[in-house]
């Protein structure tokens, strides 16, 4: 067939070519040819890498094509960008012709439509598939698991297995606050997943007025009191076949605590304004950082609920008895408030790990998580440094111990009590966490008198 | 394989920038970077116009076209740190890689580093899919980690 004929057809069905010499330069092409490849054209005599950069390397196979040892080459959907960022994407194959003065013809095809359609099909499904496959992945690396390698939290996290294969109704958690109470009931709720088809639901007992804790726990119904214009299902029945989690279990006021013993003994209660009894299947896990012995003997808590609760215990470890973890749990939060913070910090450096390790960590784990995103934002370098956790806590302190051992001076021209009394009740609560429970134990005193003190000087 | 992060690395790399958006590679797209002067195996300075082939990622349904391998001089096969099924394809793509290209410098890339949780985990992981003396870099295309150091180690590694 005369090649103009070729010539006429190839242009027709919108394919560009170029005959290429035996050197692979361009000795005549079609203006589509070079449309396709957005270049002012024809340019002949060039060679046709300056044009398809994507045909680099392949010299040894264009070589075995003009030769007649490989029948061809095809690279499909190759990207083009436009100088106003849409794709164009084609096909480029590459013959033999026979003709020694032309030995190669490099066709090129745009199957953008094709590709389009496909990039939409495979867009979607790769998107809904990264997603499952890291769901899967936090079920093989869970994030919300206890941190740390010590002993002590190693003994921890063997309770948990066994407790969530054991299927008890009651479980209680203890320890300082911030050492992972709620993190340890979701690895509960996690690992007896396969037992458990229900959602966990968490509720704080000192964040709620004891006035709305009663509806929120037990639900109520329509005209149970003036603003009740619904039925509401309480937290317990939201829980079914699952697990709620009653935090600062210490907290919760004695009239719901003998409610709360009703439905452990029976699994039924009422709601709110309701005679009908409401039976439900779920796992109780309290947890408190409160002395419930001690509160037992005070009367503040309910010798039956505590020992209801009190069926099986974990006692979660305080950070300063974790040894070496407090670096690794460190160590941990740098990597992954690197991304939040847009920095490449790779750990501490040893100087601010002897630092950190002299700490005592009354806030725990979550005071180290603070400590350790405030100094993220000072850091420069690819170390945490010590002048960073210095910058993040002006307070840092060097041990408790000096604390207690230099006895408080008053300064010879004497100072306003009531100022100095101020300042440490609001150090103590950014100590703990706004969490007064915490903040009360960490001056030595009753939450009573922590709060009496707060209202004092209007800091709730 | 997909979503894994290529094409961000390689935008990380030759631009510097960095999409949070997802859009999956059809075919292949070409890009060239001049890297900055290394020396040889002979003591001798050399410039790197590296052309780097950011290749559609491998799925169950689609398998990258062996024309895409050919005259490679190295390759840079990247994971996901939070996807452990994209570290067990790693073998299978280093077998295809070298039998296309004998010779091929191979160096791995741990990606989405910024995202990784529990380390020891995923270290453990990745060490077993990697023969002893493989070079291995934890990167972030989000925060640059180890992203230009990866792939001018691998352009060290071609003209040794």
């Amino acid at each position: 067939m005369p090649s103009r004929i070729i010539e006429n057809i190839l242009s027709g069905q919108k394919i560009g070519y170029a005959f290429l010499s035996r050197e692979t330069e361009i000795l005549q092409c079609n203006n589509l040819f070079m449309e396709y490849l957005s270049a002012e054209g024809p340019q002949t005599q060039s060679h046709v890498t300056r044009y398809l950069p994507e045909l680099i390397g392949a010299e040894t196979i264009l070589k075995s094509i003009r030769d007649g040892g490989t029948p061809s080459l095809l690279l499909e959907n190759i990207n083009r960008l436009s100088p106003e960022g849409s794709i164009t994407y084609l096909d480029v194959s590459v013959f033999p012709t026979g003709r020694p003065e032309m030995p190669l013809i490099c066709l090129i095809r745009d199957v953008t439509a094709n590709a389009m359609d496909r990039q939409k099909i495979q867009q979607q499904k790769y998107q809904i598939q990264v997603l499952k496959s890291q769901l899967r992945a936090l079920g093989e690396f869970p994030s919300g698991e206890l941190l740390g390698e010590s002993e002590p939290i190693q003994k921890v996290r063997l309770m948990i297995e066994r407790i969530a294969c054991i299927n008890t109704s009651t479980v209680l958690l203890r320890g300082e606050t911030g050492t992972g109470k709620s993190v340890t009931a979701r690895m509960i709720h996690q690992f007896c997943g396969k037992n458990s088809k229900g959602a966990f639901v968490e509720i704080s007992c000192a964040a709620i007025p004891e006035s709305l804790l009663e509806s929120e726990l037990f639900g109520y119904e329509k005209g149970a009191f003036t603003h009740a214009t619904t039925s509401k299902k309480g937290l317990l029945e939201e829980a079914d076949h699952g697990i709620i989690f009653l935090d600062e279990i210490g907290e919760l006021p004695l009239t719901l605590q003998a409610k709360l013993l009703s439905f452990i003994e029976t699994r039924t209660f009422r709601r709110l304004g309701s005679t009908r009894p409401v039976k439900v299947d779920i796992r109780i896990i309290a947890a408190t950082n409160r002395n419930l012995e001690e509160m037992v003997q005070a009367g503040s808590f309910r010798e039956d609920l505590f020992y209801r609760l009190n069926v099986l215990n974990i006692d979660l470890p305080p950070l300063r008895d974790m040894g070496r973890d407090v670096i690794h749990i460190a160590n941990h939060f740098i990597k992954t408030l690197n991304s939040q913070f847009n920095k490449s910090v790779r750990k501490l450096s040893p100087a601010a790990e002897k630092v950190l390790l002299s700490q005592p960590w009354p806030g725990n784990i979550r005071e180290l998580r603070n400590v350790v995103e405030r100094a993220m934002i000072f850091a420069n370098g690819d170390m945490l440094e010590v002048g960073d956790l210095q910058m993040a806590s002006s307070g840092f302190r060097s041990s408790r111990s000096d604390v207690s051992a230099a006895p408080f001076q008053l300064p010879p021209g004497g100072m306003p009590f009531d100022e100095i009394e101020k300042s440490i009740l609001s150090q103590a609560l950014d100590m703990a966490d706004q969490n007064q429970s915490g903040a009360a134990r960490l001056l030595g005193m009753t939450r009573d008198a922590f709060r009496y003190r707060l209202e004092k000087y209007n800091l709730i | 394989m997909y979503g894994v992060g290529k094409t961000s690395l390689i935008q990380r790399f030759v631009y510097d920038i960095f999409d949070e958006s997802y859009l999956s590679t059809i075919g292949v797209r070409v890009v060239q970077k001049i890297c900055p002067p290394v020396e040889d195996a002979h003591g001798k300075i050399k410039q790197i116009h590296l052309l780097v082939w950011d290749m559609e990622g491998q799925s169950s349904d689609h398998t990258t076209p062996s024309s895409y391998y050919l005259g490679a001089s190295g390759a840079l096969l990247v994971m996901d740190v939070t996807r452990p099924e994209s570290i067990d394809c790693i073998p299978g793509l280093r077998n295809t890689i070298q039998k296309i290209s004998p010779g091929i410098s191979i160096l791995y890339m741990a990606n989405k580093y910024d995202l990784l949780v529990r380390e020891n985990n995923v270290q453990k992981r990745i060490e077993e899919v990697l023969n002893p003396g493989n070079t291995l870099f934890y990167t972030s295309a989000k925060t640059g980690h180890q992203v230009e150091k990866a792939f001018l180690s691998l352009a060290q590694t071609m003209i040794q």
